[in-house]
């Protein structure tokens, strides 16, 4: 293959990957009204092979929006809604008693929820840190194990959880090193004004849109591939790599916010959260090459989660949004 | 695809070529900016001479005479100005353009979102794969349609740029009123006529005579002392000392021909207060709570004194001709006579070094802690408060202030000290006891031993009688207490036996 056939086919599988992603955004939104830059970074994370933390207050359509997704993309989708009491059997599966023909019983493992394709992990928040363990095993590794049976879980797996960060009453907030194993944290905030009609209309007039399946595991799987292949620049890498160490206390790119504020900054990890990220959307955007805003795009979804403000920050009301806004002031792109 | 696809070389060489130009731009830019830069000397030329110009003004009005001649002042002029062209132009000289720079900017100016700049990056690769060759072709595409749109600078005089030639005018304005206006002020400040000095001497000669037959000054408020005559003379001289110490002191006379310095008159009380309490002939030697006073004195004397003042000879009367002050300022006390007043006179000189080296140091020590830890008395540490028994030298340790712990024979307490001339340290000389005690364990296996047998026989019955019994003979009214007790309970029938 010379090289301009090389070209051609990575313009096709950008465009392909760019038509699947504006297709599954279109019958999503049949469904959800606005909150589109919520939908965009779900996609992003289901086309980069990551998992999502979505907050936001009740009411906000979070459980719907995965619930969408799921439909749109042609995956197994299940929905475990956590509960205190709630045990690692209850979403990994368990060995059931059952009665076989010949009268007999034998001991046959049911699987649990967590074996499917995309999974809904609804108020992740309210279950103890026993079965959070169980979900994020399944997360980091792809695979469960309950007692000597070891299953491994079905491409393209992807968990999308929600959390409610008011009434936090009786949960069980996630550590940070289990925070970290989520590509994103997206803050699912309210409706525009003019976004409410549409909602009204939708959800109320008696006939709710049926959400049509267009596209598969299968092409998710592809194109996760094409997506990977998005090349670098350098100096995209070097802002990825300045912003995260910027976010770092005492770091030589750290401005006096991070400084004072902030205990403990991002890992490794977040470099390539920001780069995974940062290559999806230089796809959706009609790019095949990752550019410095596209880093600058994601950095707040990528990094929210992985940047922990101190006491003295949280007394101020500093918040992680705005520590990062300081370090995307304050770190400028290489030239 | 309608476009042909040029190779990497090609895409490099068109992306030179778009850089090209901006790289010549953005050094076009600086170097308008150098040319430029002789417009924006407008502030830096004025930059000294109104500094000089106040600075001779307020320095007029102080004393000083800090004039410069016209060959110092042009090139002190100039300099500031100089100084910021040649920074420019070495910046300016030493500036170049990358093209990767100018094609970042290009993808900032156009909002290109770093297409010509990944290109540029990828076309240097040596295998680039389809993304890169199609990112390449992306770049090489809107490079053309960009080519014809590149932003040019905008070359534009510095915001900050004023005529020059009416910075000129203003700086030259300057420089004639700092050498116009400060000779006039210089001029202005009066100076004691020949006629006027000879009569405050001759004031002051007689009120040092007047004091010096008085044998007990009086002790007068120098708040509402009233000004007697020849003060109010001295006071209106004294507007035109205060004017030029510094040349006074420069030219090492008193400007009132009196032969003394300044500084002996200041020490002495202030030629000028008559009457006035001086301080330092209130401060006492030995009074401790006043040496901090002192040196607070003495260090805002230094820091009065300026820096540009040599450390001048001392002056020329002594400490006890100070402290005699020609009696003026020197009424310590009311029963201090000329010559007491020169005993109580207390001259740094004739300060205890040591103590005042102490006081310094408590005075640093307090500083560097600062200043909320109380003074530690006599810096000495507290004592060793051992409890052990002493052998009772009858000497005081070394570390004792007074404060507590062993040391030496302790007053006397309870009989002791009843007995008059008898001291009787309450402890003990000796050792607290005998000797050394050693304690040994001896490994001695268990033995058996062969007890003595107790033959086995019959010990009689329990309640035979126990023989014979001793009894104390009772007196006779006990007796007949008890046989009546006895008769009543038998008559009452209550006996339990």
């Amino acid at each position: 293959m010379n090289a301009n056939e090389q070209a051609e086919v990575a313009e096709r599988d950008a465009q392909r990957f760019r038509d699947v992603h504006d297709k599954i955004k279109r019958e999503v939104q049949r469904f959800i009204v606005g909150q589109e830059p919520v939908l965009d970074a779900a996609l992003t994370a289901l086309f980069a092979g990551g998992h999502v933390m979505l907050e936001g207050v009740p009411g906000l359509g979070k459980t719907m929006l995965v619930k969408s997704i799921g439909q749109a993309v042609d995956v197994p989708f299940s929905r475990i809604q956590f509960t205190p009491d709630m045990m690692p059997a209850d979403i990994q599966g368990t060995n059931v008693l059952v009665e076989t023909e010949g009268g007999g019983h034998e001991l046959q493992f049911q699987e649990g929820p967590l074996v499917s394709s995309l999974v809904l992990a609804d108020e992740i928040n309210r279950a103890t840190p026993r079965t959070q363990s169980a979900l994020l095993e399944a997360m980091q590794e792809r695979q469960i194990t309950v007692g000597r049976r070891t299953i491994s879980l079905q491409e393209p797996y992807c968990v999308m959880a929600t959390q409610n960060p008011v009434e936090q009453e009786g949960t069980y907030p996630l550590p940070e090193a289990q925070l970290d194993r989520f590509l994103m944290k997206i803050v699912v905030g309210y409706p525009k004004v003019e976004e409410y009609e549409a909602i009204v209309d939708r959800t109320t007039a008696g006939q709710e849109p049926e959400i049509h399946k267009v596209s598969s595991s299968q092409e998710i799987m592809e194109l996760r591939k094409v997506a990977l292949s998005v090349p670098v620049p350098q100096r995209a890498k070097r802002y990825a790599v300045h912003l995260v160490v910027g976010a770092q206390p005492g770091s030589e790119h750290a401005p006096k916010l991070v400084n004072e504020f902030v205990a403990l900054g991002p890992s490794p990890r977040a470099v390539q959260a920001l780069m995974l990220c940062s290559k999806v959307r230089a796809l959706t955007e009609g790019r095949f090459a990752v550019s410095t805003d596209d880093v600058k795009a994601v950095a707040h979804d990528v990094l929210r989660h992985r940047v922990l403000v101190n006491f003295h920050g949280q007394a101020d009301g500093v918040t992680t949004d705005r520590v990062i806004a300081e370090v995307l002031g304050h770190v400028r792109p290489p030239v | 695809m309608t476009d042909a696809r040029k190779s990497s070389s090609e895409v490099r060489g068109a992306l030179a070529g778009l850089a090209a130009p901006v790289s010549a731009d953005i050094e076009a830019r600086h170097v308008h900016d150098e040319t430029t830069a002789l417009r924006g000397l407008a502030a830096p030329l004025l930059a000294f001479p109104v500094a000089y110009l106040v600075a001779t003004y307020l320095c007029a009005m102080g004393g000083v005479d800090i004039r410069l001649p016209w060959f110092a002042l042009v090139p002190l002029t100039l300099s500031v100005p100089g100084l910021r062209i040649y920074l420019r132009r070495r910046a300016a000289r030493t500036l170049r353009v990358r093209e990767v720079e100018a094609l970042a900017i290009l993808d900032k100016e156009l909002a290109l979102s770093d297409r010509l700049s990944a290109a540029h990056e990828f076309s240097q690769e040596a295998a680039p794969d389809g993304f890169m060759l199609a990112a390449m072709h992306d770049a090489d595409v809107r490079a053309a349609a960009v080519r014809g749109r590149i932003p040019r600078a905008r070359l534009r005089d510095p915001d900050n740029a004023a005529p020059l030639w009416l910075s000129g005018v203003v700086a030259a304005l300057a420089l004639y009123l700092s050498a116009a206006v400060a000779p006039s002020t210089f001029e202005a400040a009066p100076s004691p006529a020949p006629g006027l000095r000879a009569e405050v001497a001759a004031t002051f000669d007689q009120d040092e005579r007047e004091e010096a037959a008085t044998p007990a000054p009086r002790r007068v408020d120098p708040e509402r002392r009233q000004p007697r005559r020849g003060e109010q003379d001295a006071a209106a001289s004294s507007a035109g000392e205060d004017e030029r110490p510094t040349q006074a002191r420069r030219r090492g006379r008193n400007p009132m021909g009196s032969g003394r310095s300044a500084e002996a008159r200041t020490a002495a009380g202030g030629g000028s207060e008559r009457g006035q309490p001086s301080n330092q002939a209130q401060s006492t030697k030995g009074n401790a709570d006043q040496k901090p006073e002192k040196k607070k004195e003495r260090d805002a004397r230094e820091d009065e004194r300026e820096p540009d003042e040599a450390p001048e000879e001392p002056p020329q009367e002594s400490g006890s001709t100070q402290g005699r002050g020609s009696g003026k300022g020197s009424s310590k006390s009311p029963t201090a006579s000329p010559w007491s007043a020169k005993d109580q006179v207390v001259t740094d000189e004739e300060e205890d070094p040591d103590e005042d080296e102490e006081v310094d140091d408590e005075n640093d020590e307090s500083k560097a802690r600062g200043g909320v830890q109380p003074n530690l008395r006599q810096r000495k540490p507290p004592v060793n408060r051992d409890l052990q028994i002493s052998m009772g030298s009858g000497q005081p340790p070394d570390d004792a202030n007074g404060r507590g712990g062993p040391g030496g024979p302790k007053k006397q307490r309870g009989v002791a000290q009843l007995v008059l001339g008898v001291t009787f340290p309450d402890q003990v000389s000796a050792k607290p006891n005998p000797g050394i005690s050693k304690i040994t364990q001896e490994r001695i296996e268990p033995q058996a031993q062969q007890g003595d047998r107790i033959p086995g026989e019959s010990r009689g019955e329990r309640d035979a009688s126990m023989g014979h019994m001793t009894r104390s003979p009772l007196s006779p009214w006990m007796q007949e207490l008890v046989r009546s007790y006895y008769l009543s309970l038998r008559t009452e029938g209550k006996t339990q036996r």
